[in-house]
């Protein structure tokens, strides 16, 4: 009989030696368009937050308005496609029935949505089938009918006003097209002028380029134009007409702006162990952010830092209590003044202990009883995105491809819905 | 003025790549027990170093910032496919058969692999088979070396019973 250490020591490290000349090298520049695409989805599904909640109180004319009370936008002037009244419409490019195929395979996989406030039987969503093939269903009927369309990877939407949404098209975003009942419209025209956010905008994020980040507030009329951003800012993700974002120098600055862009502060948190998450807050809330290690992958809970609202400049950290397990976290929200957070719980052996809707107490977790459980209580639980009407509301993936799931009360109860 | 494949080769993630993407699938072969596996960690390890680039570009050792990451994904790709497996009552193990030139002996050592439990199936893959020492391999996997130590003894037992050979006690390990 051999001896394991014979096994195990004889020919040492040849085993990856001949793995490594066996292995494909894939196309570098593929791989950086998924991680560029990673990056802008991430902003542009908090970006989308911002969007729902400034198309989710138009009326709010102190936040985003210009005071006059009439904050519904005039009708498109760009032309737009005529729909079809088939069940699944037909759109250039790609055949119907192939890009159905694609939408409706087991295999694809949703990987961004947006959602009209208020009314998620109008919904858009990005499909994708392999790396380059990138399909957009949307619906103004919960899917009962819907339209396809081949769209460049890298594009991202948001939720507009009047039941439409922007879609961005590709990584860099250079076009911006509205998308409605009527289909695709022309590229947005964008202006020069820098102003903040107005009535009936929403703030889309564009792809970060070296000296920042430029944001685009789109009106349903087909306009838009750039909005005051701090040189250098990065992450900038917004929710209940709060937009924010950090800078990455030293250390970690964090900005924020309570006025659509038309002021920006900033407060530094302190050393910490980020990246960190930014806490979804709604304007007037406190601010929180989570640090997360090195953010290599799973996001751990390392600490959260707090700032109340009257005082940000004051930042209290508070390292998350151990318990003999570690906790990742999936994203976090202000749930009416109380930090919420969906995650998995492990122990140290890497076994899921618990996983789903958690309150933050301190530097601890209580848990949040969910209904249906399944739902969140997975280890890949985390939130798909966020919405903010009259407080926050949060989707998540469903456990069977093409439906996403809502709650509107932290997490307590979740509601399902068609995706597809 | 740089061009753009100038400017291509000026990135640090890219150099990277090209330097290491091959070695890093190489080690995490073992861990994942199959070369598909393995490469689609080490491609998305290098997809979150784009998407995490001021990460990536401040952390000291870029190579083994990317084993870390990449042994993460493997071991989450990892739960999710045992989770699908039992929801579709699957067995498990890699589907594909493209394979390293690796003698049987060899190949039947990572397959045996594979039937360990995960921590100690890291260990001994990244310590024996890619031959990194215990302190990388602590640092790749987070954990103290006394700790690795500890599954690499643990995990020489588990795989001499998997294999119907002798283990030695305390042995093997050249830290």
């Amino acid at each position: 009989m051999a001896d394991i250490e014979q096994i195990l020591n004889g020919d040492r490290g040849d085993v990856a030696r001949l793995a490594a000349d066996a292995a494909q090298v894939p196309d570098f520049d593929s791989l950086a368009r998924r991680g560029r695409g990673r990056r802008t989805r991430r902003q542009a599904g908090a970006l989308a937050v911002a969007a729902l909640a400034v198309a989710g109180i138009v009326g709010v004319v102190q936040v985003f308005g210009n005071g006059d009370g009439d904050v519904r936008p005039g009708p498109a002037e760009t032309p737009s496609q005529t729909p079809s009244q088939t069940p699944t419409e037909a759109t250039d490019g790609p055949g119907q029935a192939e890009l159905a195929a694609v939408v409706d395979s087991d295999a694809t996989r949703m990987l961004a949505m947006a959602v009209t406030p208020g009314d998620p039987e109008r919904m858009a969503v990005l499909w994708q089938w392999e790396d380059q093939r990138w399909v957009l269903a949307w619906t103004v009927d919960g899917f009962a009918t819907r339209s396809l369309r081949a769209v460049p990877s890298g594009s991202s939407l948001t939720p507009a006003a009047d039941g439409a949404f922007v879609l961005r098209e590709g990584w860099e975003g250079a076009v911006l097209r509205l998308i409605d009942g009527d289909g695709l419209s022309d590229p947005v025209a964008v202006s020069e002028k820098v102003e903040p956010v107005g009535a009936g905008e929403v703030p889309v994020v564009l792809a970060p380029e070296a000296g920042g980040t430029q944001v685009i507030a789109v009106a349903a009329d087909g306009t838009g134009h750039p909005i005051p951003v701090r040189a250098g800012l990065d992450s900038i993700q917004a929710f209940g007409n709060r937009l924010a974002g950090f800078a990455y120098g030293d250390g970690v600055t964090y900005h924020w702006s309570d006025d659509g862009g038309a002021t920006w502060q900033d407060a530094d948190p302190g050393p910490g162990e980020y990246p960190p998450l930014v806490v979804q807050s709604a304007i007037g809330q406190d601010h929180a952010i989570i640090e997360g290690g090195d953010g290599a992958t799973l996001f751990p809970f390392v600490a959260i830092r707090t700032a109340s609202a009257a005082a940000p400049e004051q930042w209290t950290r508070t390292e998350a209590e151990k318990v003999g397990d570690h906790v990742t976290i999936g994203g976090a929200w202000n749930e009416d003044g109380e930090i919420r957070v969906l995650a998995s719980r492990w122990n140290d052996k890497d076994r899921l202990v618990d996983a789903g809707v958690w309150r933050v107490v301190g530097g601890s977790l209580e848990k949040v009883a969910s209904n249906p459980p399944e739902i969140t209580d997975h280890p890949d639980v985390a939130p798909f995105a966020f919405e903010y009407v009259d407080g926050p509301v949060v989707w998540v993936l469903g456990n069977k491809t093409g439906e996403v799931w809502r709650t509107t009360d932290g997490g307590a109860t979740w509601e399902r819905f068609a995706a597809r | 003025m740089d061009g753009p494949h100038d400017r291509l080769a000026d990135d640090p993630i890219r150099r990277c790549f090209d330097v290491s993407y091959r070695r890093l699938v190489g080690q995490l072969y073992g861990v994942c027990g199959s070369l598909t596996e393995a490469e689609e960690a080490v491609a998305e390890a290098f997809a979150r170093a784009v998407a995490a680039r001021r990460t990536f570009e401040r952390v000291d050792e870029p190579e083994a910032w990317l084993r870390t990451v990449a042994v993460n994904v493997a071991r989450t790709r990892h739960r999710r496919r045992l989770m699908g497996d039992r929801l579709h009552r699957r067995n498990g193990g890699p589907t594909d058969e493209r394979l390293p030139d690796l003698t049987d002996d060899r190949l039947t050592l990572v397959a045996a692999l594979r039937s360990l439990p995960q921590q100690q199936r890291e260990a001994l893959a990244l310590h024996y088979l890619a031959d990194l020492p215990v302190a990388d391999v602590a640092e790749t996997l987070g954990v103290p070396v006394g700790t690795v130590k500890a599954r690499l003894s643990r995990g020489r037992t588990a795989l001499a019973a998997v294999l119907g050979t002798e283990a030695t006690v305390n042995g093997g390990s050249r830290g």
